[in-house]
């Protein structure tokens, strides 16, 4: 017994550091899990109030730009609204709850942080749980996706970027309407990659790339990004797609937080169809 | 010791403010990313007490962690390096030995000695960070290339910083 001792307490250090490491590996992989924690939720407020003081110098610098791409959404938004009123054939909306008729709400916020260099990119917004935000609601551009939101404190919250290798899109090609997934490859922050298309579809390159709605994050339609390249090679069960991303992740400021007022009601459905 | 101690103390104030205020959203070369944090463990004692090492890697991995959103890939980085820096110093001991009270520091030790020192500890310390941040093998290669081109751009901030602030005070 005394030798045993003697033994750890040699190799105490070497326990230790095992130990440690040990516990950082439990960090890291119960990462969505420690993110609710208070702890972390005090860490998101208070490097959101250092990193808000800080992006305001930059915020001026690019001021020119973010203006014209909110006018050109604007004008776009315009045209849509246009071609709504004339329509003929619209659906009669009679007694409709307004959680089915507006199933989308948006709420306006500044990025204040964001990174594009690493494997697993993250954002942080300055809008938090005191504005309504909730985990999971999706951010979306002028341009396109973004990414949904994974962590809020109370003035502030973090998004996991579209650019992360472990974050899957439900996504469709358009006009033929393959379902796909949407996933990065961490080879630039302009491309991703397109996984689980089988090979005896047609692909074109040029095609848009939308969202299919069927997570329960993203609305439908919003856009992604143009298919830039397409490969077979011989023995593959799936294509492998490029796509060129609308958003330019190196320069949003302005985004919006979609919410869905169905996604509970969604979810539950379909986690008693699982449990059956 | 009490000198010493405020030295320290100091420094991990400085190093840790730096990067959360200064460089926690600058890039370099687009790949680059200066984790100059690194640099407090650097300068700690030659003799510091292995235990309360591992402790104090542990503490400020975790702080950057929260701060950044990242798990614990600063904290597991951080922890490998303090445990690998009692053997690479002394199998880097220098010709005359350590002194007491001789601090880890440009100046006191020489370009040559300082320089082997800090790029194997920043540089395997980054990789340490950029593979758990990749967490695949695919990547492995690209999260080389990352820690390379950050390394450089840490070790350059590291020994500015040290220079500037850390240099003319005497023991």
């Amino acid at each position: 017994m005394e030798r045993l001792f003697h033994l750890i307490y040699r190799y105490r250090a070497f326990i230790l550091f095992l130990f440690l490491e040990y516990l950082s590996f439990v960090l890291i992989k119960n990462r969505t899990i420690y993110q609710q924690t208070k702890i972390v939720k005090a860490g998101i407020e208070i490097s959101g109030r250092i990193k808000s003081s800080t992006s305001n110098v930059s915020e001026y610098l690019n001021l020119k730009e973010h203006n014209k791409e909110l006018q050109v959404e604007n004008a776009k938004l315009r045209e849509l609204l246009a071609q709504r009123a004339n329509s003929p054939n619209q659906s009669p909306r009679g007694d409709r709850p307004p959680s089915v008729l507006q199933q989308y709400y948006y709420v306006p916020a500044e990025v204040i942080n964001n990174s594009t260099n690493r494997f697993n990119n993250y954002l942080t917004l300055n809008k938090g749980a005191i504005h309504g935000i909730k985990p999971n609601m999706a951010v979306i551009g002028s341009k396109g996706i973004i990414g949904k939101v994974e962590s809020v404190s109370s003035n502030y919250s973090t998004v996991v970027s579209v650019l992360h290798t472990g974050y899957y899109v439900a996504s469709k090609i358009t006009p033929s309407g393959i379902q796909a997934t949407l996933k990065w490859d961490a080879e630039s922050s302009e491309k991703s990659r397109l996984l689980y298309v089988p090979r005896h579809l047609k692909i074109n390159p040029g095609d848009t790339v939308k969202t299919s709605g069927f997570n329960a994050v993203f609305p439908p339609e919003v856009d992604i990004g143009v298919i830039s390249g397409v490969e077979l090679s011989e023995d593959a069960t799936f294509y492998d797609l490029r796509v060129k991303l609308f958003t330019n992740f190196n320069s949003i400021k302005h985004v919006y937080l979609v919410g869905n007022r169905l996604r509970e009601e969604k979810l539950e459905l379909e986690q008693e169809l699982s449990n059956e | 010791m009490g000198r010493d101690l405020i030295y320290h103390i100091s420094a991990f104030f400085v190093f840790v403010l730096l990067q959360l205020f200064v460089f926690s959203q600058l890039n370099f070369l687009e790949y680059g990313f200066c984790f100059i944090y690194v640099g407090f463990f650097l300068m700690l004692p030659f003799d510091f007490d292995r235990i309360l090492g591992l402790i104090i890697a542990f503490g400020t991995g975790l702080i950057l962690d929260i701060f950044y959103q990242s798990g614990g890939i600063h904290t597991a980085a951080s922890v490998f390096l303090m445990f690998i820096r009692p053997g690479l110093l002394s199998l880097l001991n220098p010709k005359s030995g350590f002194e007491i009270g001789m601090r880890i520091t440009v100046n006191q030790m020489g370009w040559g000695w300082y320089l082997m020192y800090a790029s194997i500890l920043i540089f395997s310390h980054h990789l340490i960070l950029y593979s758990l941040d990749a967490f695949s093998f695919s990547l492995l290669f690209k999260a080389m290339l990352y820690a390379a081109v950050s390394a450089i751009f840490s070790l350059v901030m590291i020994i500015t910083v040290q220079l500037l602030l850390f240099s003319k005070i005497k023991t």
